[in-house]
């Protein structure tokens, strides 16, 4: 065989093997092997804890959850944790992709649901916090907001999560409600939706934008703007209009370390994790 | 008409230079190194020089105390480089034409087809540079630099790259073009016989400044200085003492030197071209005319069409080059005999003051 | 006159070819598998062409699309001067220069991205004097432009750069000899001659623009038709409950319009016939 046929071939076994392995990955449905299926067995206090904990959490829990996650290391010295913050839509997306997530703590109950509709949750979900949205400006309120009317205000920049975003769900149902509040109207909701500049990663980032003054106003938690206080105000809803993000957290299937993942949640759940969620404004479930 | 009076410092190289040339071709002769494209590239405009002034036909093309500084497209010169530096992406007609861009579509492809036509590239027009021959590409360089009305045409070395052949065949195109073009041509080369062969007047250049500016005989005949007569390959330059009255002494012998009117009197050097010192038998009874003295052959080196034979005096004389022709070697019987009268005619020698 | 021994002798030893092929197709399946997984996936979901059609894809598509082009128009209208005076040009402080200009290129983008949030934010160096006088840069179009050329002009700028330093001075001096102008001989002689250099440069800019995601997301938003590119949308896709297949889809998407570019590129050099010498 000449040496132009033996590249020829050599491509062509290249190409071959490419689509094969292609087709391959493609037939499957990418999740996690469930290799020790069920979830968690009973955790036996006799052996202590070890290992590492891999928690997936919405990026409001940021700081709570790492001092959270401080204590649960002291009180079990063998185990340690690890977090993935982002938005809780991007986290479901990243383990239904079978990122090696062992527990995953959500700001809304639908992101959640999405993996337990997939059969992606090793147990059902218990709600461990909850939440409050607030209307947020910027320390000196340059736009001069006073009352959430003036989020219609024609040419104002209001910035939200992506509607996927828990935060951004929450913003847009409390919009729905202001709507229907005395005084607002339907027109209420338009104008404020036209508003919207922008549809942001996650809470965090339009908590930035709010307190670098580059948008007007914003809907974060209430805990986030406690934890920028400093850099930005809150504008009081109506008490009808608003709405309560419960957050759910559970373990997802196919954890190996069962044991010190249970015992992660256990601690969220427990009466120092509660105390450590309510110090930073959450409030109970 | 075209004046160039310039001077140029850079770094440890001094450039300067005068001479002027008419409807005629100068040739700026001279080593690598000894400004001579310096020159052409002063007068294209692409080099400022420090001092001087450079006119064509009248036109001031540079004055530094005037403050004037015509640049480079706007001298209306033709100008051809050693490297020819044809437009790669361009046909061979796109790069004649190029020059020509306000000229009217029918007008720039009559006159490029006029140029094909003269340079012998009919045909060629849609080759580009690297489908062209060594020699055509010369010659479309040619073009280009015609393609245009120029007053004067500047050629640095262009045939050097080329074969012996080609060169012959573009030196005959170039003195053909000399004769209709009658515009100053400034040729350079650091080839002897193709300086001559092309000059009406040679400009030698050495160290960047001109040694010699004469007619192309007086500076192969009568060279200005001994380091003249080395440029233009003067084999025999003898040291000498004159008398004023036309005779010098040289290594005891006494030559009557007649080509230079009155030689000077004192120390002096003498030169004669190697091909134009005679060679006559040597008959031991007879009578030594003026300047003949007798030499022993010390080497014959062939050439094929000519030799060169060195001679050592026997007696009083210098030791001496001299080149002979195939035939007269022959005819001559040289390689047969050592002891031969060498005669340094009295017109051929030139006498340089010291 | 080229050597003729180089032109008709062997080029590649066979010893040589057979050593580094392993470690060239390694290379080439790294890349080939990722891309036709890519084909082959959203050959099995079928949702491609439902999505191609939808307002979501569509707005993120065209957005991408005339923001990338025009930021390759005035990358080319700022950028071919300023490689060619990089080229040429010698000044002091031409190696800081070139050193700016690189430096978009090494820096992560979503610096950029800050970067141009601090000075043309609503607070920010230029911005606020904008803002001032009414023109607010941040959640416009204006941005996602603005922050494409940031990252992407610099990749014009240098390979057009070695693009015009390849180009011998010589043949611009003769040109000028020739009686035109240093801007006729600039766009006669120069640039076509630094062509190969000028269409790479545009397709690396070009691509680069229409990829552009963080100094985007940071400095311009993300919002439906106004500033949601492709790759925003395709984020926004894989988190939304549509997850990978959505993600698919518009890659696949977006990776056929960048075959596209390539291929536009390919095929407009081949026209050029070149001198090698």
């Amino acid at each position: 065989m000449t040496a132009r046929a033996r590249w020829g071939l050599a491509m062509a076994a290249a190409a071959l093997l490419a689509a094969l392995l292609a087709a391959c990955g493609g037939a499957n449905d990418a999740r996690a092997t469930p290799a020790s299926a069920g979830g968690a067995s009973a955790s036996s206090t006799a052996s202590p804890l070890a290992g590492r904990v891999s928690v997936f959490a919405a990026a409001s829990l940021t700081d709570v959850f790492r001092s959270i996650g401080s204590a649960f290391s002291k009180a079990h010295p063998g185990a340690s944790v690890e977090f993935n913050f982002a938005s809780s839509s991007a986290l479901a997306a990243q383990i239904e992709q079978a990122a090696p997530a062992n527990v995953f703590a959500s700001a809304d109950v639908p992101q959640m649901q999405r993996l337990a509709d997939q059969g992606l949750l090793a147990e059902s979900l218990a709600i461990f916090a909850r939440n409050l949205p607030v209307i947020v400006v910027s320390a000196d309120n340059g736009a001069g907001i006073t009352t959430p009317k003036d989020l219609a205000r024609p040419g104002l920049k209001l910035v939200l999560a992506a509607p996927d975003v828990p935060i951004g769900h929450y913003a847009r149902q409390i919009i729905d409600r202001l709507a229907a509040e005395p005084g607002y109207g339907a027109a209420y909701k338009d104008a404020t939706l036209k508003n919207v500049v922008s549809n942001e990663a996650n809470v965090r980032a339009v908590l930035t934008k709010i307190e670098l003054g580059e948008a007007d106003a914003g809907v974060v938690y209430r805990t986030d703007a406690l934890g920028a206080r400093a850099k930005v105000k809150t504008i009081a809803l109506p008490d009808g209009a608003n709405v309560v993000a419960s957050y759910p957290i559970a373990i997802v299937s196919g954890t190996r370390n069962a044991a010190a993942a249970a015992a992660f949640v256990a601690f969220v759940r427990g009466a120092e994790g509660q105390q450590l969620l309510q110090d930073a404004g959450f409030d109970a479930p | 008409m075209i004046a160039i009076d310039v001077r140029k410092q850079l770094g440890p190289f001094t450039l300067d230079v005068r001479f002027q040339a008419d409807s005629e071709t100068v040739v700026l002769f001279g080593h690598s190194g000894s400004g001579k494209s310096l020159t052409l590239a002063a007068i294209a405009g692409l080099l400022r020089p420090d001092a001087g002034s450079i006119a064509l036909n009248g036109r001031v093309l540079f004055d530094v105390a005037r403050r004037i500084d015509v640049p480079p497209q706007r001298r209306r010169l033709g100008y051809v480089v050693q490297q020819l530096a044809l437009f790669p992406h361009l046909s061979a007609s796109a790069n004649i034409g190029y020059g020509l861009g306000g000229w009217r579509r029918a007008d720039r492809q009559r006159r490029v087809d006029e140029l094909l036509a003269l340079l012998s590239l009919q045909g060629l027009g849609a080759r580009v540079p690297h489908q062209l021959s060594g020699g055509q590409q010369q010659r479309v360089a040619l073009a280009r630099a015609l393609a245009a009305p120029v007053e004067a045409l500047l050629l640095d070395e262009p045939f050097s790259a080329l074969d012996e052949a080609l060169r012959a065949d573009l030196r005959t195109e170039l003195l053909r073009l000399r004769r209709e073009l009658r515009i100053p041509v400034v040729f350079v080369t650091h080839d002897l016989r193709e300086a001559y062969l092309l000059a009406d007047r040679i400009a030698v250049m050495d160290a960047g400044a001109v040694l010699q500016f004469a007619r192309r005989e007086d500076v192969f005949r009568r060279p200005a200085s001994r380091r003249v007569a080395e440029l233009t390959g003067v084999s025999n330059v003898f040291a000498g003492h004159g008398d004023g009255e036309g005779r010098v002494v040289v290594a005891e012998l006494v030559l009557r030197a007649t080509s230079d009117g009155a030689a000077p009197r004192g120390d002096v050097d003498i030169a004669i071209r190697a091909e134009r010192c005679n060679v006559r038998r040597f008959d031991p009874a007879g009578v030594l005319p003026e300047n003949c003295y007798v030499a022993d052959i010390v080497a014959d080196l062939a050439f094929g069409n000519t030799h060169t034979l060195r001679f050592a005096p026997v007696g009083p004389g210098p030791a001496v080059e001299v080149e002979m022709a195939s035939r007269p070697y022959e005819v001559l019987g040289i390689a047969g005999r050592t002891r031969w009268v060498v005669e340094l005619p009295a017109d051929d020698l030139h006498v340089m003051p010291r | 006159m080229t050597n003729p021994a180089a032109r008709y002798g062997r080029s590649l030893t066979p010893s040589l070819a057979s050593v580094f092929a392993t470690p060239a197709l390694l290379l080439a399946l790294f890349v080939a598998v990722p891309l036709v997984a890519l084909a082959a996936r959203s050959v099995n979901d079928g949702e491609v062409l439902d999505r191609l059609t939808t307002p979501f894809v569509l707005h993120a598509l065209r957005l991408s699309l005339v923001t990338s082009t025009l930021t390759l128009g005035l990358a080319l209208v700022l950028g071919v001067p300023a490689a060619y005076l990089l080229a040429r040009a010698r000044i002091p402080g031409r190696r800081m220069l070139v050193l700016l200009v690189e430096l978009p290129m090494v820096l992560p983008p979503t610096v950029a991205g800050v970067a141009l949030l601090v000075a043309f934010g609503r607070r920010g160096l230029i911005g606020g004097w904008l803002a001032d006088r009414g023109l607010e840069i941040p959640f416009t179009t204006t941005a996602v432009v603005l922050a494409q050329l940031f990252v992407a002009t610099p990749f014009l700028v240098r390979t057009l750069q070695a693009g015009f330093e390849s180009v011998d001075s010589l043949y611009e001096r003769v040109s000028a000899t020739l009686g035109m102008s240093p801007l006729r001989t600039f766009w006669r002689v120069t640039l076509p001659l630094a062509r190969p250099a000028l269409l790479s440069g545009a397709v690396l800019c070009w691509t680069r623009a229409l990829s552009e995601l963080g100094a985007t997301l940071i400095f311009a938003g993300s919002f439906e038709g106004r500033t949601e590119t492709m790759p925003l949308a395709i984020i926004t896709a894989f988190e939304s409950s549509a997850g990978l297949s959505g993600a698919v889809a518009l890659s696949l998407i977006l990776l056929a319009v960048a075959l596209a570019l390539l291929l536009v590129v390919r095929v407009a050099i081949r026209q050029q016939p070149l001198d090698a010498a």
